[in-house]
This record gives C-alpha cells, structure tokens and sequence, in this order.
C-alpha cells in the first residue's frame, strides 16, 4: 500500500495512511509568523506519497526512519513563496530512497539528513525547473560508521529562472567506511547566474568521497544525434530534458507529474 | 528510385578546408566503398552529408532527388530518408533508447504511427542482430560496449528505414562475430529495401560483407581514384602511398594554404 499525505497551505487535505507502517503528527500555523508542523515516523518497510501546495507558507518536516526500515518516499511541493525545512534521520540499517520533484517558484528550502545508525544509506533524487528564483541548501550528516550517501540534483532553469544550490556532505573522524556521492548538475537556456556550491567535509580517512558539478546546455553532438534521427530540435530537447529529469525516478505518478510539467514548458 | 548527388563540393570547418573538388552520386540500390588513410576527410564528408552545422560548404551542392539540400538542417535530412551510422555513437543519459526510437519513429510516420507494429518490429530487430532486450531500457548506449553501440546504429536503420544509408567506420570496435552479425544485417535490409550505402571503412574484412559496386580512393578531402573490388584488393596489397603521390595540384595549394593557417 502506498501511503499518502497531501497539505495544502496550513492544513491536511487528505491522506491515506497505514498507522503500523507510519506515524505522523501535523501542528498547523497559528499565525502568518508561525510554522507549519509535519513529524513522520516510519515504522515498516513502507512507500510514502507526500504532496503539497506550499504557497506563502512555512514548513518544517522531520522524518525518521527506524532501525532496520526501507521507506520509499516521493515528495512533490508546488507553489510560490513558499520555504521549507526538512530533517530527515535515518536509523541503523535502515534504506531511504527518495525521489522528489519541486514546481516551485520563489522558493526556499533547507534539507538536512543525518545518517545516525550504522549501515544507513540514503540514495536522494532531486528534479526540478526552475523559472524564479531559488535556493536549496542540502546538507547530510554521516553520524555513524558504514553510511552512504547518494545524492542527485537535476534542476532546469528556465525564463528567468535562477538557482542556487549548496550541497554539503559531511564525513567526521571514525566514521570510517562511509561513501558520499554527489551528483549536481543545472542544465541552464539562459544567461543567468546559476550557482552549484558542492562541499565536502570529510575527516576520516577510510572512506569515499566523489562529487560532480556541472551547468551547461545540452550539447551539440548530442543534438545532432537526435537530430540525425529524424528529430526536430523542439522534440530532440524536450527528450532530452525528460531523459535529465526523469532519470532515476521510478514512481509513476512522479513519472506523469513530470512528463506533464515538461509537455508544459516545452511544447 | 532515390540519387544522392554531391557536386565540386568545398567544406571547411573554421579556416581549415577539409574537402574539396569533391564529387560523388548515389543511387537506390548502389553500394559505394569510400577508403582512405586517417585524416582523409572520410568522417567529415558523411557528417556534411547529414548537415552537421560545424562545418561550412563554401562550393559546390549537396542535391537529394534533384533537390538542392544545402540549407536542409539534420533533421529534415534525415526525415527525407539520408541515415549516417556513426563511427562513435554517443551517449545519452537517462533517454532510454526506446522512448527515443519510439519518439523518432513517430516523428517520421507521424499520423500512421502505430505503437503494435513498432514493438513488434523491435523485438524482431534485437533478435536478429544478437541483442539484449534489456538494453533499449537503458540510456542511449549508456554502458554499452564498442560493438553493441554498432549493433544500436543498425537497429535504428532498420526502424527509420532510410533510402541512402551512410556507414562511417561501422567495423570499428567489433570483433568477429559482431561484424558477421552486423555485415549481414546490412546486407539484409540492403535486400528488402533496395536503399543506396556509402559505406566508409579502413578494411577488407567489413567489404567482404558489404561488396560494394564502386570503391573510392579519397585522398585529402577529395577522391584520387575510383574503381570496382579490385581496388581494394590493390589497396590492402600496396596500401594508400601510391595514391598519395597522385595529390592533384588543388589538393596540394589546399594543403599549403591549410599549413599557412596552422
């Protein structure tokens, strides 16, 4: 079963959850000063559908997964004006595969991850497109030994999008064995100053670091690849920004969600 | 019945001329053989064909039916029935190669597109020339080995069904069974559809499949010689010195003036 959560400004709209699979409390704003409360528990091996529209709010959303747990979790925020903080910890063994996608504006959101149980491993896919301004900071904490961490950010600025994206992994003394992989990469159609700020902190000596930053377009020969096919530009870009951004997503109404936003932009 | 007609063509890529004086025609159901050492101009000339926009005609006409092509962008090249199979195929992450010949096919066919016939087509095509079925799921030759992205190339010929299929150094990368596999597929779709083929090659080996009607010499950035089989015999005998002192007069101010820009 595919447990679902769906807020819409400062309030639960609807869901559909399994209690012996998860847990989760929600404390609305009180005030336009205030924040909006999601806590999750995950407490079996479980899929978790979360979904908003974030508009004009404020969101802070912790999620812990348990010892020995596999959480499939997919995140789609939409909205303007919105800002969200999101903690995530995972417990010792315990698997998140998180697939997200952001069709936000205006946006700003600070994720933080902490990898507290041995063996915990967290593979992060972020996709979106961009046509305001910004701001991600996502930073993962490898607090216990034998943690990974692989992290993907897609993101496609377009009109007068603009992003910044700041991704920190952090490996402390004794947390040997710990891998952390970053993968960040904006493909841009204008000038605007995109920023990737790919940081790692890493102190232990036995463990794996790698990382990847890259903005750009497309590039030539792989248009004229599509285009020795029988494509025409419009169509030889629009598959190649699904191939960009549906990479590594595997739920389907992710899947759709996407596909839809790029028929949209791209037509 | 469909004739690829290259006249006195001249090309250069920034100040550099990489071809010139070059003339060759092509018709349905013709297999040209282009050889030539390294740096001929063999590659250059089949990514002009296609009308890749890195490089600037500044002679001469490319004509498709009779139809001046010059202006024509790749893709419109391509929807008229010209095929290059490159000789490094690239690749492309996250496109799965069937979402991207399912979307090419389509773009082609447009309203008589049908997605039963596609698949079946497919699978039929990936069995025929030894491949996983697996491997369309995957990016465009993402992982893939020197002779399966062959393999790839000949699997989108046979679903885009060109008239004029150019073959740029197809034998590279594959080992024996691959290039038997390859050659004779080829061949096989050279029967069913009468199309024409340049097929552009270092090797006897590959020719030995695809035997070809005419064979060229090309010296340069322009063909020194043509004749039939025979030439490649001679050329794996006595390979390509004897052509290269037959550099026409052009080709020699050519090669200075390129040297002088150097």
């Amino acid at each position: 079963m595919m447990n679902r959560i769906k807020v819409v400004a400062d309030e639960i709209q609807s869901y559909s959850i399994d209690d012996k699979q998860i847990n989760y409390e929600f404390i609305s704003s009180k005030s336009a000063f205030d924040i909006n409360q999601l806590k999750i528990q995950v407490m079996a091996n479980t899929d978790l559908y979360l979904e908003g529209d974030i508009s004009s709010n404020r969101y802070k959303i912790t999620l812990e997964v348990n010892d020995n747990i596999k959480c499939n979790l997919f995140t789609v925020w939409y909205g303007n004006n919105s800002k969200i903080k999101e903690i995530v910890t995972l417990n010792k063994k315990s698997k998140l595969n998180w697939e997200r996608f952001n069709n936000t504006n205006s946006h700003k959101e600070m994720i933080i991850i902490n990898l507290c149980g041995i063996n915990a491993l967290l593979d992060y896919n972020f996709k979106t497109i961009c046509k305001d301004k910004s701001q991600y900071d996502l930073l993962v904490y490898h607090q216990a030994k034998k943690t990974i961490s692989n992290l993907h950010n897609n993101i496609v600025t377009k009109d007068n999008g603009k992003v910044q994206i700041q991704v920190s992994s952090f490996i402390p003394k004794g947390m040997v064995q710990s891998i952390a992989n970053q993968d960040n990469r904006i493909v841009s159609f204008d000038d605007n100053r995109n920023i990737i700020k790919p940081n790692l902190y890493i102190d232990e000596y036995d463990s794996i670091a790698n990382h990847c930053a890259l903005i750009g377009r497309f590039s030539d020969e792989e248009m004229f690849y599509l285009n020795s096919r029988g494509l025409p530009n419009n169509i030889a870009l629009q598959l190649l920004i699904k191939g960009f951004l549906l990479n590594n997503i595997t739920n389907n109404m992710l899947v759709d969600i996407i596909k839809n936003e790029i028929k949209q932009n791209w037509r | 019945m469909h004739q690829l007609e290259i006249g006195n063509l001249a090309v250069k890529i920034k100040n550099k001329t990489i071809l010139h004086d070059f003339n060759l025609t092509i018709k349905s159901g013709e297999i040209h053989a282009i050889m030539g050492p390294n740096g001929a101009g063999k590659s250059t000339l089949s990514k002009v064909i296609m009308g890749d926009p890195n490089y600037r005609i500044i002679d001469g006409q490319i004509n498709y039916d009779n139809q001046n092509i010059n202006n024509f962008k790749v893709d419109e090249r391509a929807r008229l029935g010209l095929f290059l199979a490159m000789q490094s195929p690239i690749e492309i992450e996250g496109v799965s190669t069937a979402d991207f010949l399912r979307t090419a096919v389509s773009s082609k066919e447009q309203d008589q597109f049908k997605l039963f016939p596609f698949i079946k087509e497919i699978d039929k095509t990936i069995a025929q020339l030894g491949m996983d079925k697996k491997m369309i799921e995957r990016g465009i030759n993402q992982g893939f080995s020197g002779g399966e992205r062959k393999k790839n190339e000949i699997l989108q010929m046979y679903l885009l069904k060109p008239d004029i299929v150019i073959l740029d150094e197809i034998d590279s990368g594959l080992d024996v069974d691959s290039l038997k596999i390859v050659g004779e597929n080829i061949m096989k779709y050279y029967h069913q559809y009468k199309c024409g083929i340049i097929v552009i090659t270092h090797y006897k080996r590959l020719l030995e499949y695809i035997k070809p009607d005419f064979v060229h010499i090309m010296i340069n950035g322009h063909i020194v010689k043509s004749g039939d089989y025979k030439l490649v015999n001679e050329i794996e005998q006595n390979g390509y010195e004897q052509f290269e002192k037959k550099v026409t007069k052009v080709s020699a101010a050519i090669i200075k003036e390129n040297e002088n820009d150097e």
